[in-house]
């Protein structure tokens, strides 16, 4: 076990001092004494233990309600489809953001030799961002939420996080500016990258234009949604859930080993080949998609090639510790390190793997890709964070830490619940995609019934429940090693002292990129270009072409009713278990019908192309069925559906249908240049209401008990009936 | 007159010159950090996170 550095006994030393000390000597008036703010880092690693219990206890509850679906207890705000952007949101944003902040500002106070530039801007910083996570944590359960995914909160919260993220950054910056260390080591290079990097997609893909206070519509629509949301959720994932975190592997697996990183010159390479190659793949999500084939193939190209600085960044992370191998055996800090690097390099190979499009075909849609996120969220993320804060929790409170057994414990558990959580989706994703594309001797898909493929899955939905608990029982001995830990020592904050940065030294016949390194300006911009270089070139030519999405005469806006029940089948959630995106497959064309159009998607503000096939596509599901079929699938899905994991929708069949922001929504649709003519908007929540009338009178006659006509389950039934009808239109039309 | 120049620009350009790009990019840094005389420099740099628990740091007060 590392030891915890001495406190308030350092006397730091800037790299000038020894260009100074080559020339004279130091007397004690030359140093500037000043305290680390690590108030500030305790609140926000405190944080992120309270957030992580919760964040994955929410992800294990709706592991267990695939097992059993009726775990809700009839609940609207206990569904799969409402919690699991909860558990998303409150992984990435509340877990991990809170040890990025955490660890940034432990590390970036000790690299600059500076005090946090402002405490009044930490305290914002921190209260500012509980209060957003508080606000998810209400919001997402209620079904307020764009559906983007891991941007699923509306605009308030999205300006809050803008506001947040700027508080952030000037104190980030403004400590770069005050430093008394004049090398910015490698590991704020990334955490500059993760700042601007995030600020830039936060904000575009967060375009919108407001209804009401709980409800706007994306600035894109269709494809090219899906493509800024991509561009956004890659990415997310890199300069959120990876750059920030290879910052912290810079610093605290050297401190915690006691050795340098492995290669300087690595590092510098594995940065900029990062920031440069990362922008780029978000394509990848969208492959066999309606997006335009050449985006498909950079997205694919460059997903490959980032292949070689994430293993450079991983080798470079695990050849740090060589020489204290024996010490891995012993010290649980270093085990969660080696495991965190591990699992970076395992999921760095498998998603370029899964980016090639002839594998993507197969893996898309299904349990795999939730594996291959989960060996990244929980080894890489989780493991990185458990070491960070077993490091940091004796050092903050002065002490040891509580139980080194207990810790030993947390990484067998964890490590041991990722592989069931792994292998079983591994199994489940390969399983799944192959009977998707199963055809007999007679050409006819073996499984056409989807609730077919449900046994082979559901031991596999078992086992990754089993080892969700596992890791989460390992969560809990860590939160209470750390408490015992804080219980047991005294919060400091550590004294110091430095020699200021002299700024005639400051740039004294250094060679130009050291100078530069210097610079946090000029290095931000030049980081920020590197970054945008994706952006322009990805992004722009889709969004500045309109052939790049053809026009199809026969698709017409949604009608009042079918409007509302689209924002349903937002705020429920349908998205997280069923895709809308048939792919040109034959298997997926003799399963659902043709394959989507990028003209069929053009008023759909947001897209709801999916990312998982829990349940079947829907693009084609209007005129599938009849209004009957959706009445009793939404009621009781098993009376449809023998087998099926999907919950019972009552709630939809009670909740009376609000039509009161009808009108402001046709009106915002006019703002996106939808044809809706002024009479349509006038008439939106009459001709809704007429709509509403027809379908329920229809399902009176075909033996429905309720009358449903003014419940939310006959504008969900529009909208259903009108999925991907369109096209239909227009071959008769021809 | 943006609009103009992209539709009238092939689109498989884009994914080609991004790719020299990052080569250029590429090339151009892994030349720099491997240039001759820098070991030492950056051998110095990377214990720069060591620094402030250095015990011979503090006793050189």
């Amino acid at each position: 076990m590392t030891e915890p550095e001495p406190l308030n006994t350092h006397h730091n030393m800037s790299s000038n001092k020894h260009k100074a000390a080559d020339h004279q000597p130091l007397n004690d008036s030359e140093y500037e004494y000043f305290e680390y703010n690590d108030g500030i880092v305790r609140l926000f690693s405190i944080a992120t233990v309270i957030w992580g219990l919760v964040g994955m206890f929410v992800g294990l509850f709706i592991a267990f309600e695939l097992v059993n679906q009726n775990l809700n207890l009839g609940y609207s705000f206990l569904t799969f489809g409402r919690l699991r952007p909860l558990h998303t949101n409150a992984v990435i944003f509340a877990f991990v953001g809170n040890a990025i902040f955490a660890g940034s500002y432990y590390s970036t106070q000790r690299l600059c030799k500076a005090r946090l530039y402002s405490d009044l801007l930490s305290k914002l910083h921190f209260w500012g961002w509980q209060l957003i996570i508080i606000g998810a944590a209400i919001t997402l359960p209620l079904g307020i939420t764009t559906s983007k995914e891991y941007a699923e909160l509306e605009w308030p919260l999205d300006l809050a996080i803008a506001a947040v993220w700027v508080i952030y950054a000037i104190n980030f910056f403004g400590t770069l500016v005050k430093r008394r260390e004049r090398h910015m080591y490698v590991a704020i290079w990334f955490y500059i990258a993760s700042i601007i990097t995030v600020a830039v997609l936060h904000i575009v893909n967060s375009l919108a234009l407001p209804v009401s206070w709980w409800k706007s519509y994306s600035a894109f629509a269709g494809v090219q949604d899906a493509l800024v949301q991509w561009w956004y959720g890659h990415n997310a994932v890199a300069f959120f859930l990876t750059t920030p975190f290879l910052g912290l592997m810079y610093y605290y697996i050297p401190k915690a080993a006691q050795r340098p990183v492995y290669s300087y010159r690595l590092s510098i390479i594995h940065f900029w080949s990062l920031v440069f190659l990362y922008i780029w793949a978000g394509p990848h999500h969208l492959l066999y998609t309606a997006l335009p084939e050449w985006a498909q193939t950079l997205g694919m190209v460059f997903s490959i090639m980032l292949l070689a600085p994430s293993w450079g960044g991983m080798i470079n992370g695990l050849l740090t510790l060589r020489g204290v191998w024996d010490k891995v055996r012993t010290d649980p800090i270093l085990k969660f390190f080696v495991g965190a690097i591990t699992f970076y390099g395992m999921s760095t190979f498998e998603g370029p793997m899964m980016s090639i499009r002839s594998v993507n075909a197969l893996s898309h849609y299904t349990n795999w890709t939730i594996g291959h996120v989960h060996s990244g969220a929980l080894g890489w993320n989780g493991f990185l964070t458990f070491g960070m804060l077993y490091w940091l929790f004796p050092r903050l409170w002065n002490t040891k830490l509580y139980s080194e057994k207990m810790a030993s414990a947390h990484f067998w558990l964890g490590i041991v619940g990722i592989g069931m959580y792994a292998i079983s989706m591994w199994i489940a994703g390969v399983s799944e995609g192959l009977m998707w594309r199963e055809f007999d001797a007679d050409g006819r898909l073996v499984y056409s019934v989807w609730t077919d493929m449900l046994p082979t899955l559901m031991p596999m939905y078992v086992v990754r429940a089993v080892g969700g608990t596992l890791y989460f029982i390992g969560v809990c001995l860590f939160a209470y090693n750390l408490y015992k830990t804080a219980q047991s020592g005294q919060a400091v904050n550590v004294k110091t002292k430095a020699l200021a940065m002299k700024p005639e030294l400051i740039h004294e016949g250094d060679h130009w990129h050291r100078k530069f390194e210097g610079r946090p300006l000029q290095f931000t911009v030049w980081t920020t270009i590197a970054v945008l270089m994706g952006g322009l070139f990805e992004i722009v030519p889709s969004l500045a072409i309109e052939s790049n999405v053809p026009t199809i005469a026969s698709v017409k806006p949604y009608s009042p009713l079918e409007l509302e029940g689209r924002d349903i089948y937002v705020a429920e959630g349908c998205y997280t278990c069923h895709s809308q995106m048939i792919r040109p497959f034959r298997s997926e064309t003799a399963r659902y019908g043709e394959y989507s159009k990028p003209g069929e998607f053009i008023y759909d503000r947001p897209f709801q192309f999916g990312s998982r096939r829990i349940g079947p596509d829907l693009h084609r599901v209007g005129g599938k069925y009849p209004d009957m079929w959706h009445y009793n699938h939404m009621l009781d899905p098993q009376s449809t559906s023998q087998g099926s994991i999907m919950p019972a929708y009552a709630w939809l069949f009670e909740h009376e249908l609000d039509l009161s922001l009808t009108q402001a929504k046709l009106k915002t649709f006019q703002k996106f240049n939808a044809p809706y003519s002024d009479e349509q908007v006038l008439s939106a929540v009459k001709d809704a209401q007429n709509q509403a009338q027809d379908i329920a009178k229809g399902l009176l006659a075909q033996g429905a008990k309720q009358n449903i006509h003014d419940k939310k389950i006959v504008a969900l039934i529009a909208y259903l009936q009108r999925l991907g009808t369109d096209i239909k239109g227009e071959k008769k039309d021809k | 007159m943006k609009s103009l120049i992209l539709s009238q620009t092939d689109l498989l350009t884009f994914p080609l010159i991004s790719v020299v790009m990052f080569v250029l990019i590429f090339s151009l840094v892994v030349l720099w950090v491997f240039r001759s005389g820098s070991e030492e420099q950056y051998q110095k740099l990377s214990i720069l996170v060591l620094e402030d628990e250095s015990p011979k740091e503090n006793s050189h007060e």
